[in-house]
């Protein structure tokens, strides 16, 4: 065998075995944004993995010291400034934020109203521990009667002025989906294509797992078990509100803390809404504005919002799903009788 | 000796190469405890159990019906119509990623852990 | 009654090849093999050679016959070897048949022996999943199998190939 084949063989051979070789998953878990995140990264080159995990979980951090609702920061300063009325201005991040902020309040027809931060303090929810008790009638009424609104908030480029006293900005329903989103972007630039960041139960995916797409659990607000799974497809968000993540009960009575600005208490009819959507600040704030918008609601601002794919998990425990959701995710067994598919078209109006 | 490889003889050497590290990563066990059976019944989408309810699934297909039992968290082919019976005789099974098939009838039976089964849980 | 069976050139040259193969084939299985089951398959560089020089059909003969009468011969007619030996056998020739089109140009003795013997291998281990050991831990030994295909498929197409050369320089 001459030489020269013999050597371009065993070339050959290492770059085969080399270049076929399946990109291991790296995971990362860290505390931070007020919760567990879970990070996987499909990435050939471990060095270049950790260092984009690292990076990550600072920026977490970051984030989460200046948008934090009542701590103080860079928000708790913004707020401040809002009640002056003077004009002022901020970090380019937050600002970001706030206008998020603003146009989803806007497409939710204000059931996502960010603004209400008083009202969720008076409630007991800025706080770490949990409240003892709901607040009095008159206490809601007088915070109803302030009206904040994220109409309130005027923006002229990178200016902010508020317009009411009574405004306090409370970002936790979207602050996460967005802070997720713009790690997994950040994740991007570093050349990094499959990831999948999982904030205390929301997910934003981009790429795959390798074998076949991120695949999803969603589990069933009652608490047992898996309700539906869902594949993930490239840069995508699977975010969830639901009744029992901070909750209280008070004389027998459960009380969370999703609350309908509309009449200042939670909202009742509603288990938990499970949203996708490719951008993770308008999937946190949809599945918000979902569930504060009740199984007769939610077409209408799903239609707004532009959400396509939404699951409904109702007090009744019916699961109402609109058609792509349905085409969407895979039940598990023994849940086909609670489904309900329900078109986000059909919301009353002439068609 | 002469001894030339021509185009074709290198995208099989090459191919076949390749399928060393694939068929490794392919057929490499999964950890982890077994959450849930999967039952798939000719192409189907797979009909998913937990493993830690006491059950027996009646499976219908190519040669007949099958009886598969789930039992303190594990699972065996309780009865099937085919000849051999191999899939029967292969008793009990309860690690994740094991799997029982009735080939002749075209069932088969995975056992699956919650670390495989999902990359993550929403909730 | 006057039955007359013909016997080709063809035939005969068949039955050289072929019992040359056999001769190889009982001798190795003399020998121990490190892994259970699987050996270089030496009679199959009989196999390489009658299907360069005389086609496929030519070497499905060879072959086939090679694996009933080397069954006899052994004792293991009818038992589960001979269904893997036969079925390992088939798959062989199959991508044999596949690679038919393209042995003018694109492939030599190496492909179609590498191919041949990956084939081969593979197929006898799903054989073997399938009817003797039907749990999937079996499936483990692929990567192991594979790479043992390619090694002998090469292997046997190196001594092919020597043996070609001299005989086309003879001839």
């Amino acid at each position: 065998m001459k030489t020269k084949h013999a050597a371009l063989l065993l070339l050959v051979v290492v770059v085969a075995l080399s270049a076929c070789q399946r990109q291991l998953i790296h995971r990362y878990q860290s505390f931070s944004f007020g919760t567990l995140i879970e990070l996987k990264i499909r990435h050939a080159d471990k060095t270049d993995a950790d260092k984009a995990s690292s990076q990550l979980f600072a920026y977490f951090d970051a984030k989460h010291k200046e948008w934090h609702a009542w701590e103080p920061g860079k928000l708790s300063d913004l707020n401040e400034q809002l009640t002056s009325g003077n004009w002022f201005t901020t970090d380019d991040s937050l600002i970001n934020l706030v206008k998020l902020a603003k146009t989803a309040s806007e497409m939710s027809n204000h059931l996502f109203n960010p603004a209400i931060g008083k009202l969720i303090a008076s409630w007991g929810f800025h706080s770490s521990d949990l409240p003892l008790a709901p607040p009095t009638q008159s206490k809601i009424n007088s915070m109803l009667a302030m009206q904040p609104s994220m109409k309130d908030i005027i923006i002229d480029g990178n200016k902010l002025r508020g317009d009411n006293p009574h405004i306090k900005l409370d970002l936790g329903a979207i602050a996460k989906g967005h802070a997720v989103s713009e790690a997994i972007q950040m994740l991007r630039k570093t050349g990094i294509d499959h990831a999948l960041i999982n904030a205390g139960g929301d997910l934003c995916g981009i790429g795959d797992q390798g074998d076949r797409q991120w695949r999803i659990g969603i589990r069933d607000p009652s608490g047992k078990g898996i309700l539906a799974s869902i594949e993930l497809g490239n840069n995508e968000c699977v975010f969830t509100s639901g009744d029992y993540e901070r909750h209280f009960n008070y004389q027998g009575k459960k009380y969370h803390h999703i609350i309908d600005p509309r009449h200042g208490y939670p909202a009742q009819q509603t288990t938990s809404v499970t949203v996708l959507h490719e951008n993770g600040a308008m999937a946190d704030a949809a599945s918000t504005a979902l569930f504060i918008a009740g199984p007769d609601g939610w077409q209408e601002i799903a239609k707004k919002m532009g959400i396509g794919a939404v699951m409904m998990v109702d007090s009744e425990g019916r699961i109402i799903l609109s058609p792509s959701m349905h085409e969407r995710i895979r039940l598990e067994p023994g849940n086909e009788s609670r489904v309900v598919i329900t078109s986000i078209a059909a919301s009353g109006s002439l068609q | 000796m002469k001894f030339k490889l021509r185009a074709g003889d290198w995208i099989i050497l090459v191919g076949c190469l390749c399928l060393v590290p694939l068929s490794w990563s392919l057929t490499s066990q999964h950890p982890g405890e077994p959450t849930a059976i999967a039952i798939t019944v000719e192409d189907s989408t797979p009909l998913v159990y937990p493993i830690n309810s006491n059950r027996e699934i009646n499976v219908s297909s190519k040669l007949g019906d099958s009886i598969i039992e789930i039992k303190d968290s594990r699972v065996r082919f309780l009865r099937s119509p085919c000849h051999g019976k191999i899939c029967m005789l292969s008793g009990w099974h309860q690690f994740s990623g094991d799997q029982i098939a009735c080939l002749p009838n075209r069932v088969s039976v995975s056992l699956l852990s919650e670390q495989e089964r999902f990359d993550g849980i929403n909730f | 009654m006057n039955q007359h069976i013909e016997i080709t050139e063809e035939d005969r040259r068949i039955a050289s090849f072929a019992a040359l193969a056999i001769a190889i084939h009982v001798l190795e299985s003399s020998f121990p093999s490190p892994v259970p089951g699987v050996k270089p398959g030496l009679a199959n560089i009989i196999t390489l050679l009658v299907l360069f020089r005389y086609g496929w059909r030519f070497a499905a003969w060879v072959s086939l016959l090679r694996v009933v009468a080397g069954s006899l011969l052994l004792g293991t007619f009818m038992t589960p070897t001979f269904l893997l030996s036969l079925s390992g056998a088939l798959a062989s020739l199959l991508s044999m048949l596949i690679l038919l089109p393209f042995s003018r140009h694109w492939v030599g003795m190496t492909g179609v022996s590498v191919l041949a013997s990956v084939c081969h291998i593979m197929a006898q281990l799903l054989v073997a999943w399938w009817l003797f050991i039907p749990h999937s831990g079996i499936l483990l030994l692929t990567p192991v199998l594979i790479t043992a295909g390619i090694f002998f498929g090469l292997f046997n197409a190196i001594i092919a190939t020597s043996i070609e050369q001299r005989l086309a320089r003879t001839v």
